[in-house]
């Protein structure tokens, strides 16, 4: 009954819908009181078939009015309630109708381009957002809500994402962790909830007011996005482990094995990672097994000989069309602080980010600057910084190629 | 047609609606600086060549991407062919199908009043009707589906009229298959033509055989709408509509159904 209810008031209001029906009834009726049986067949016809379209759209449950308009020409006909009006003996009432009929073409050629002349206009949006743009390396814009298309279009800016609230949560991590700059549309209503889905260390600031569409731009900046990698020294071939040594991996055990087949990539025997994509990264990876990538055209995530960064082997990671993530078993406590290093390489403007698991938060994003360079990363985890009293740490990859090599976690 | 109504009065009728209908919507027409969402959908499929996508922007793929391959797609991607762009184009087809269906509304209100003012009055409303503008200037199905919809109940009331002429029950039929096909939505304007046969039968304007007739020669007019569309489209691109027709139906009733 509520569905019918909202079906049915996306229409109700519609002035002309009312005067269109009241107007057909009482045709229908002025056809049934004059006993003309061919009329009152086609009044009887006209009128059944409104209410049927009426009743099925209603019973349809759609809300755009949109799907109410095939209803206009019948409801425009129904408007021949002038032609009723007009046998009526009451001259008065003629005239009225004749100048409410003036007043109804006059007030609907006047709304045409009053309608109109509110339109949008997207283009000086567009200019700024170009504008700022231009002082990152990997901007992102956010759109909430519908217009988000519309922004994409006129504005012609690939850097766009349009984001539904529902799922923004999860999206916004991501986009935190891969842009360098985050630049969100939002209308001024909304602007306080889309600022409080922005986490506190990377505040959403406002930079403008476009009143053309009405929206606020405001962008939210990644300092960490800039940090540079250090140049190693003497890289050793295997890790040294000592009694604080609470993970490691050199990627030198034959017990690592990265299996490949078809459709997907699985980590068969790990002592310590698991691999996966990112939509099941997100979505259900759990700490006990391997499971495939999808969408990997090209993929690679395997333990390699070739382009190695130390030893005889290390951890390839190729990801030319999407992204990727690997989470290490090990379990990591709350009360306890760690020193973590790792040496990295691969192709310019690769990335990733080593984050706490499974709240998923970034404690680095590094990104690789020059081809083959490789770089020397140490990180901590300081106590009561974990998401909960027991967690994991977890990589992810954003695209390209990374090799990674002699991950050590030492406790404090 | 009607004995007071003659063909010159009637041929002003549709010219002048006609006319004004589409002065109107060019006028308006520079106002417009930006889309509805849907049409912006649309330019991007008619844009997007079938053969070579792989993969859309948005995440589309080949089926989903063959699924949405709507007529009104199909129509939009000739204005390449001539030179236009598929926004141009877009304009021009809709903006010609709203004016068409300005006079149709004011010709149906003649049969259906049998009055001149009343075609006039409806005529005009339709015709700077700002929804009817908004719609005409989009690049939305609804507009072609709307003209065609006109068309149908159009022929259902000149059946009605001209002593049950069987041709017009075929049109009536054909456009409501052309109307459907382009808009599942419009599948309603069959509905129209049965409840006039049933009221018609209740007061006896004609009889139960007439009426058989009449409903056979419609459902004949739908064959030949879905048949004459699916020509049409395997002319253009060797994708043909039907499984596109079963798909739209099933999602229709299933919506309904639950």
């Amino acid at each position: 009954m509520i569905s019918w209810l909202s079906g049915a008031s996306s229409a109700i209001f519609l002035p002309l819908f009312i005067a269109g029906w009241i107007s057909l009834l009482c045709w229908f009726i002025d056809c049934i009181r004059k006993k003309n049986k061919v009329e009152t067949a086609v009044a009887a016809s006209v009128f059944l078939y409104t209410l049927f379209m009426f009743v099925w759209r209603c019973k349809l449950n759609v809300t755009s009015s949109r799907y109410h308009f095939g209803c206009g020409i019948l409801l425009l006909v129904c408007f021949g309630w002038w032609g009723f009006l007009s046998r009526s003996t009451h001259k008065a009432l003629k005239v009225c109708c004749f100048f409410l009929m003036i007043l109804l073409l006059g007030s609907s050629l006047f709304r045409c381009f009053w309608q109109f002349k509110k339109n949008k206009n997207f283009a000086p949006l567009g200019q700024f957002l170009k504008e700022q743009m231009k002082h990152y390396e990997r901007p992102v814009i956010v759109g909430l809500g519908g217009e988000s298309t519309r922004i994409k279009y006129y504005t012609g800016l690939d850097a766009f994402t349009s984001i539904h609230l529902d799922i923004y949560q999860k999206e916004l991590i991501f986009l935190l962790q891969e842009s360098d700059c985050i630049f969100a549309l939002s209308s001024p209503k909304r602007l306080k909830l889309t600022c409080s889905l922005f986490p506190p260390e990377r505040p959403l600031v406002k930079i403008g007011y476009d009143p053309k569409t009405n929206m606020v731009i405001c962008k939210s900046e990644n300092p960490q996005w800039r940090k540079k990698a250090i140049s190693p020294e003497g890289i050793p071939d295997r890790i040294e482990t000592n009694e604080n040594t609470v993970f490691a991996e050199d990627f030198e055990n034959p017990v690592f094995v990265v299996c490949k087949d078809d459709l997907a990539f699985r980590v068969l025997k790990s002592r310590g990672l698991i691999a996966g994509d990112k939509t099941l990264f997100v979505k259900t990876m759990e700490p006990h097994g391997g499971f495939g990538l999808v969408n990997m055209k090209d993929a690679r995530f395997e333990v390699s000989s070739e382009n190695v960064v130390a030893g005889k082997y290390s951890l390839l990671v190729h990801l030319p069309y999407c992204s990727g993530g690997m989470l290490l078993k090990q379990n990591f406590s709350n009360k306890q602080s760690y020193r973590g290093e790792l040496y990295f390489k691969g192709t310019a403007r690769s990335r990733f980010t080593l984050g706490y698991w499974p709240k998923q938060q970034p404690i680095i994003n590094m990104a690789i600057e020059q081809t083959d360079e490789i770089y020397h990363v140490t990180w901590e985890q300081p106590a009561g910084e974990g998401p909960s009293s027991q967690y994991q740490l977890y990589f992810f990859f954003y695209s390209d190629t990374v090799i990674v090599d002699n991950i050590r976690i030492n406790q404090i | 047609m009607m004995p007071e109504v003659t063909h010159r009065q009637l041929l002003a009728l549709s010219a002048v609606i006609f006319l004004i209908s589409l002065m109107v919507r060019v006028a308006v027409l520079p106002l417009q600086k930006s889309l509805e969402r849907d049409s912006l959908g649309y330019i991007e499929l008619a844009q997007t060549d079938l053969r070579k996508a792989v993969e859309l922007p948005n995440g589309v793929d080949q089926t989903q991407l063959r699924s949405r391959m709507t007529v009104f797609v199909y129509l939009l991607k000739i204005g390449p062919r001539l030179g236009l762009s598929v926004q141009q184009w877009g304009h021009i087809l809709n903006i010609f199908a709203g004016s068409v269906a300005a006079m149709l509304a004011a010709v149906i209100a003649l049969l259906i009043f049998q009055d001149m003012r009343a075609a006039w009055f409806v005529g005009l409303l339709t015709a700077v009707e700002p929804v009817s503008v908004k719609y005409s200037l989009s690049l939305l199905r609804e507009p072609l589906a709307f003209t065609l919809a006109a068309a149908a109940i159009l022929t259902t009331m000149l059946w009605y009229r001209k002593k049950q002429c069987w041709s017009w029950a075929l049109l009536t039929g054909f456009f409501s298959a052309c109307a459907a096909i382009i808009r599942m939505e419009m599948i309603e304007t069959l509905f129209f033509f049965w409840l006039l046969l049933l009221t018609g039968v209740i007061f006896r304007r004609f009889s139960c055989k007439v009426a058989g007739l009449g409903l056979g020669e419609q459902f004949a007019g739908c064959g030949v709408g879905v048949l004459a569309v699916e020509l049409v489209i395997r002319s253009c691109n060797s994708v043909g509509i039907f499984f596109g027709i079963w798909q739209t139906f099933r999602q229709y009733f299933s919506r309904i159904l639950g």
